[in-house]
């Protein structure tokens, strides 16, 4: 459990190494991510950018290396520091409608349903998930950035290709939530090909693809 | 003493020099064991020379139901303290206790159609045996069920802990189930008064049926920690 | 911890239905089975009370079986899980919420056609009640295994034949048990000491499965 004097403290990983099946898929790799701080991954795909973000959320296991926050070790899943992970698999049922799952993961969260329709997805709420477009989807994954509370503000975002699908107009809706978000003191992570965010003048990290 | 074996170059160490021992000591109690049951003990009174199944039935029996048990401690071990040599332990034990269940099993079988004339009967003692076989099965079928073999430990290791707790319910509601059904008047188990021309045999054979045991399973698990240094050496390289 | 309990029961109760036909034709393979043992055993009526019991009892575990290892795979496959589990409230919540949601979505079609079945093998109608008490306490037992052995082999190949194979041999009590009251209602023996035995072992597996759901929904989502 972090305690509440820590979640502005900053993020460290330290020489973080990952196998998986007996393949090394990077090795030694640092990362600081203090508060109000953007790090954009890069490199090619098998590289570990999902892996590294799924690592922070909490899902994966790493192999060898420290992860702490303020000198403690962070357990992503036992903080109440709260993670967003926007990636593929979005964990969305495809039967349910759209409204039903964004409902869902705000009551799982303890949030309260959106104010403001950043990402119009009101036009195809009341559909199933299953009949959504690649595009939609991803503006209803984003839309869950958006449910707040107070201690939303410090969330780390980690974000998994999410302007892969996204329009021209849906991007900078994305770029400006992102830059609202580091203002008031949040932290974001994101894998990405397409150039995102150039100009909040992010960390960069280069990830080679593995042997 | 589980602190000072649980380095795996340490126990590498002890295993390798104790195995020798084991071996000599497995092969001279494995003559001198069959020599007994099969030369020099009287045939049963009854059984007639049938009875010398017992010699083979029995131990393996026990060492099935005993590793069994060793498998739910080293899962217990692995869940709990994450400790890889009692992952590396279950998995080097499973295999060699299905394949005592199995052959339980059978010599039980080939002892029940002279003596009670027929190959297999419901009771409840060759049930739960059943039963366990089949847990062996399930925990061998998931532990390699996986595309990459560390992925099915845990759940395997899970698994073996809730056959534990379940083997206890399997044996008595079969026994229970049994009384109502037939009434335990065929089960004529080699446990009646025996004799002790009859009990050395069976206790040499016990013992060294034990060791085989043990050198097999030591030997997988160094096979096993080998198999895993030579990943770690290309990794590194 | 109830709130959220509500909610995943909520969520699934609504991909039960929104999956109706699954569970229809769960039901019409209990009744198929139930149709085959007659054909096959002839239709001598004294035959058929005799077996009765039993085969209500294996038509209703072979029918749902089948269905055990997909429980957690579409939340699987879809990363519900990964969500659930940033929740505060354990992963052992939302499993068992969706055990619950299982139990009854595939128990209840069950107890709604038993009458039917009963006239259609002369099991006599004043034992209905006790029959379906039992028969519900049985299922209850097998949905807590079928969440431990869903819940263990996700991800794995051949996950449907893999989940019964892991299922059958723990259910072998339940089945014990169950035909064991089933028979002494019909000779109008006492249940009670049954009915405990199967509430205890009820009681007992949801104290083992809960947190072996926990460590399994864990692990697959720590591979995948």
């Amino acid at each position: 459990m972090v305690s509440s004097d820590l979640v502005h403290e900053s993020l460290l990983l330290t020489n973080v190494t990952l196998f998986r099946a007996n393949k090394l898929i990077f090795k030694d790799l640092n990362l600081n991510l203090s508060s109000g701080e953007i790090c954009i991954l890069n490199g090619p795909n098998g590289a570990g950018k999902t892996s590294l973000l799924r690592i922070i959320a909490g899902y994966l296991p790493f192999s060898y290396g420290i992860m702490s926050l303020g000198g403690h070790i962070f357990e992503p899943l036992k903080s109440n520091l709260p993670i967003w992970y926007i990636g593929n698999p979005f964990g969305f049922h495809p039967n349910l409608s759209a409204a039903k799952n964004l409902f869902q993961i705000a009551m799982m969260r303890k949030l309260q349903m959106l104010e403001e329709d950043k990402f119009n997805i009101k036009e195809f709420i009341k559909q199933p998930i299953r009949t959504l477009s690649t595009g939609q989807l991803q503006r209803l994954a984003l839309s869950q950035l958006l449910l707040r509370s107070n201690r939303q503000k410090e969330a780390i975002w980690l974000l998994d290709e999410p302007n892969s699908a996204l329009d021209s107009s849906h991007c900078l809706t994305l770029e400006t939530l992102i830059e609202e978000h580091i203002k008031f003191g949040g932290r974001v992570l994101i894998a990405a090909h397409q150039p995102l965010c150039r100009h909040l003048a992010p960390q960069i990290i280069q990830l080679k693809a593995s042997s | 003493m589980f602190d000072y074996f649980a380095n795996p170059s340490r126990f590498k160490k002890f295993a390798r020099f104790i195995l020798p021992f084991l071996e000599v000591a497995c092969f001279f109690s494995l003559g001198y064991g069959l020599y007994l049951a099969l030369y020099n003990s009287p045939a049963d009174y009854q059984q007639g020379n049938a009875v010398r199944i017992m010699y083979v039935h029995v131990p393996s029996a026990w060492l099935a139901l005993s590793s069994y048990l060793l498998l739910g401690i080293c899962s217990f071990f692995f869940l709990v303290w994450r400790h890889p040599l009692a992952e590396i332990a279950a998995r080097s034990i499973a295999p060699i206790g299905t394949g005592f269940a199995f052959l339980t099993l059978i010599t039980g079988s080939l002892w029940g159609k002279p003596i009670w004339g027929v190959w297999w009967a419901w009771d409840g003692r060759l049930t739960s045996m059943l039963v366990l076989f089949f847990f062996f099965v399930g925990y061998l079928s998931l532990s390699n069920a996986f595309d990459r073999t560390e992925r099915g430990a845990r759940p395997a290791a899970i698994l073996a802990l809730i056959g534990c707790v379940n083997l206890p319910i399997v044996k008595f509601s079969v026994d229970w189930w049994n009384t109502l059904h037939q009434p335990a008047s065929i089960m004529r188990s080699g446990g009646i008064s025996i004799d002790t021309s009859m009990l050395w045999p069976l206790f040499t054979l016990f013992f060294a049926f034990q060791l085989f045991f043990i050198i097999i399973v030591l030997t997988r698990m160094l096979t096993i920690l080998n198999e895993q240094k030579y990943f770690n050496h290309s990794l590194r390289s | 911890m109830i709130l959220i309990f509500w909610q995943y029961f909520i969520r699934e109760f609504e991909i039960s239905i929104s999956q109706a036909s699954d569970i229809l034709s769960q039901v019409g393979f209990f009744l198929l089975i139930m149709i085959l043992f007659p054909l096959a055993l002839g239709p001598d009526p004294k035959t058929l009370t005799e077996f009765g019991i039993a085969i209500v009892w294996i038509a209703a575990f072979v029918s749902v079986v089948p269905a055990y290892d997909r429980l957690f795979l579409d939340d699987y496959a879809h990363g519900f899980i990964e969500k659930a589990a940033h929740n505060a409230q354990p992963l052992g919540c939302y499993a068992a919420a969706k055990c619950l949601c299982f139990f009854l979505v595939t128990t209840l079609p069950l107890l709604i056609i038993l009458p039917a079945i009963c006239a259609m093998i002369g099991i006599k109608s004043s034992i209905f009640f006790e029959l379906a008490l039992s028969l519900l306490l049985g299922m209850f037992g097998m949905t807590l295994l079928g969440g431990i052995a869903s819940g263990l082999v996700l991800g794995a190949r051949r996950a449907a034949i893999l989940a019964a194979v892991l299922i059958l041999p723990l259910s072998s009590p339940i089945l014990i048990f169950g035909c064991m009251t089933g028979l002494a209602l019909i000779e109008t023996a006492p249940i009670k000491p049954y009915i405990s035995i199967m509430i205890a072992m009820d009681l007992s597996l949801i104290v083992v499965a809960i947190p072996a759901m926990q460590l399994g929904l864990k692990n697959a989502i720590e591979n995948n």
